[in-house]
């Protein structure tokens, strides 16, 4: 039966924070551009998502269990001055990490995070509020996640 | 096959002294009676404690009774026979201190070897109940002595319990048990319980009043306990790296953890709750804050005993100050609350003294990356108080300024030369003319419109600003008198990030100031002075190049954030 794989769209050359899932294990990560551009690493590079899970978990990694992927566009990023907006995204992506941290459940039955946090810019302040933005980003991810493991259920 | 059951002996002395060495010091075990108290709805809860004639605080093994009395809701004759018994009933109400029904009895027989009870329930006093190990051990049998009240008992009883209800706890025989001199008992009773019982000295609902005293012969006046928040939530500020204030707490996280257990179960949340101090050397006389700014450091007590984690179970302290294996010893400025509940007795392992409990390795490897952020900015914190108190000047660039005076300017192709080409000096003009705007918007209004006097400060030849192009991390300028000045931009990462926090005049801050003003002196001439190439073109060419050199210094900061506090 010919069923749609997803679908994705996003302006070139701005900032995003992504997510990828399968199985126990989710990944989080930010890019500078539409997030495809950055996800073919992650499915054929040893240094990010299916090969750190290789490395994990081998059996996961080789099963035929379908991997999600989210991207999420954050123009509050852009809006910083460009010498800032890879900070910016780190910042918000640190915030991210954090938040799993401290729930994981509404990422069920995600609940071993692979992407390693990145440190977070202490020193540096914002147009706008990271653990805000990095809260609604999580609610968005968990929502649409959720909602596709049900319809993916049926 | 048959199967028989067969009842099992309780060797009661040898049970008892088991419960006895569960683990409890004697402020633990006192602490532990004033939960009874306070689960029994008491609001004035009085600690004495009677030295042994002939002793005094420093001695050890010098206590002859400990007495706890409380206004709570008391307990008829059965009820304290019931509280007698090893192991509760189990029907404490949500949120009690109590947990096992065994505090009485352990820290009691911690405490000493004989426990009596007397307690008055809705205006009627009960006999006094007696618990006394050395009969225990006579008989092998568990079992409490009850009698009527002498009318001189009665007397000191109704005197002492003056409320309808009200409960005395005694424990005597104390010197047959080895403990350290009562001094440090009171010590860490006085420093610690209104840490300990905060919230409910300060509970307006229910003001719960707690107090202690030492009676060497006498009737010595109470002490009144007085509560205080080890995190100084009060008097918290939010953190923001350009207004640190040297004198503040700073609330780094507040948060609730919902820790998963996996398999699809989940406990209430777990309040975490983390403040940053400044270092304690920042009260003292040598420091540069304010007097009024010292005082306020030095009530924060900031030192490694009172640093780490405080935990508390139904918002009562139970462990003070616990690295919990995750915080180095370095780490004296942070004060990490952790909010648990009864619920989360199992998960967390907490033991019948209720002072201790353990984390599993992966719930603590979530904890640790929840922390990450607060450690690292309570680490800036400490970093920034050092600095503060061994930095010299607070002037930035003005060490380099000093260094460069007699260092010159010259272009090495055209020192051999003569007058320079009109040209030239057309360009040097067109520098002169832009660096007096860069000057007018970098010079402070005290340096503004006079000849240099003696004193004043010499030209600045690196200016820290924000008046520079944001994708630059630095723009030279030349002066008409006195040569290249090059301005830093403070609103770049690599700024921020790294030279900002290098102490002004450290040779490690001179010299990368250094080698951003030979790069602009390189700059400036080359502009100033290759006058077969159209200026334009240089410009375009320099334009290109500081594009790429801030976008990789960007790049570069923010894949190493935090590298100098590793």
């Amino acid at each position: 039966m010919i069923t749609l794989a997803g679908t994705v769209w996003g302006s070139p050359r701005t900032s995003h924070l992504y997510a990828i899932f399968k199985g126990q294990y989710v990944y989080f990560g930010e890019t500078s551009h539409v997030p495809p551009v950055r996800w073919k690493s992650h499915l054929t590079s040893k240094n990010d998502f299916l090969g750190k899970l290789y490395e994990f978990d081998i059996e996961e990694a080789s099963s035929p269990s379908p991997i999600f992927f989210i991207g999420i566009h954050i123009p509050c990023a852009d809006l910083e001055p460009e010498p800032r907006q890879k900070i910016a995204r780190r910042a918000i992506e640190a915030e991210l990490h954090k938040r799993f941290e401290l729930n994981p459940n509404c990422m069920a039955p995600a609940r071993q995070v692979l992407s390693s946090a990145p440190p977070s810019p202490v020193k540096h302040t914002f147009s706008f509020n990271k653990k805000e933005i990095a809260d609604y980003v999580y609610k968005m991810i968990a929502e649409e996640y959720q909602s596709w493991l049900s319809s993916h259920a049926k | 096959m048959i199967e028989i059951k067969q009842d099992i002996a309780i060797h009661a002395a040898r049970l008892c002294q088991a419960i006895a060495r569960i683990g409890y010091e004697p402020q633990t075990a006192l602490l532990d009676i004033v939960d009874n108290a306070v689960t029994a709805s008491a609001n004035d809860i009085s600690i004495s404690i009677y030295l042994t004639p002939g002793k005094t605080l420093k001695n050890r093994n010098s206590v002859k009774c400990y007495q706890v009395i409380d206004n709570g809701c008391g307990m008829t004759d059965n009820e304290i026979v019931d509280a007698f018994a090893l192991g509760a009933n189990g029907n404490y109400r949500p949120h009690s201190l109590s947990k096992y029904g065994m505090g009485l009895k352990s820290a009691g027989l911690s405490l000493g070897s004989r426990i009596s009870i007397v307690s008055k329930k809705n205006g009627v006093l009960s006999k006094k109940h007696i618990f006394d190990i050395a009969l225990v051990e006579q008989e092998n049998k568990f079992f409490i002595v009850s009698s009527e009240l002498t009318p001189d008992q009665r007397e000191k009883y109704v005197s002492l319990l003056l409320g309808s209800s009200g409960t005395i706890v005694e424990i005597d025989g104390c010197e047959k048990i080895n403990h350290q001199s009562p001094s440090t008992t009171v010590r860490k009773l006085e420093e610690e319980m209104g840490v300990i019982y905060e919230k409910f000295l300060t509970d307006l609902s229910n003001r719960v009043k707690i107090k202690i005293r030492v009676c060497a012969g006498d009737d010595a006046a109470f002490k009144e306990i007085t509560p205080l928040d080890i995190l100084f939530l009060n008097k918290h500020k939010v953190w923001d790296p350009e207004t640190y204030d040297f004198s503040s707490p700073y609330l780094l996280l507040d948060e609730q953890w919902e820790p998963d257990l996996a398999d699809g179960k989940t406990i209430s949340p777990i309040r975490l709750t983390v403040v940053a101090f400044p270092q304690d050397t920042l009260a003292k006389p040598q420091s540069p804050l304010a007097v009024v700014d010292k005082e306020k450091v030095k009530q924060y007590e900031v030192s490694r005993r009172n640093s780490g984690f405080f935990i508390y179970r139904n918002e009562r302290l139970i462990r003070w100050g616990d690295s919990l294996g995750i915080l180095s010893k370095d780490e004296f400025n942070i004060r990490i609350r952790m909010d648990l509940s009864e619920d989360h007795d199992d998960v967390l392992h907490v033991d019948v003294t209720k002072q201790r409990f353990e984390i599993d390795d992966e719930l603590l490897g979530r904890l640790k990356r929840i922390l990450d952020e607060p450690r690292t900015i309570a680490k800036l914190i400490m970093k920034k108080c050092y600095e503060l108190l061994h930095m010299p000047s607070g002037h930035e660039g003005e060490k380099f300024t000093d260094l460069s005076a007699n260092v010159a300017e010259d272009d090495p192709e055209e020192m051999a030369r003569g007058t320079p080409p009109e040209e030239v000096l057309e360009r040097q003009h067109a520098q002169a003319i832009e660096a007096d705007q860069a000057k007018a918007a970098t010079t402070s209004t005290e340096d503004q419109g006079g000849m240099a006097k003696l004193g004043e400060p010499a030209f600045a030849k690196i200016r820290y600003t924000s008046h520079v192009d944001y994708q630059s991390v630095w723009t030279p300028y030349r002066d008409a008198k006195e040569g290249v000045f090059v301005c830093v931009n403070t609103t770049h990462p690599f700024y921020i990030e790294f030279l900002k926090e290098l102490a002004d005049n450290s040779p490690a801050r001179v010299l990368l100031e250094t080698l951003i003003f030979a790069a602009a002196v390189a700059e400036i001439n080359t502009i100033g002075n290759l006058h077969t190439i159209e200026v334009e073109t240089i410009k375009t060419v320099f334009n290109r190049f500081h594009r790429n050199y801030g976008t990789y210094l960007a790049n570069f900061t923010s894949e190493n954030i935090n590298l100098l506090q590793e």
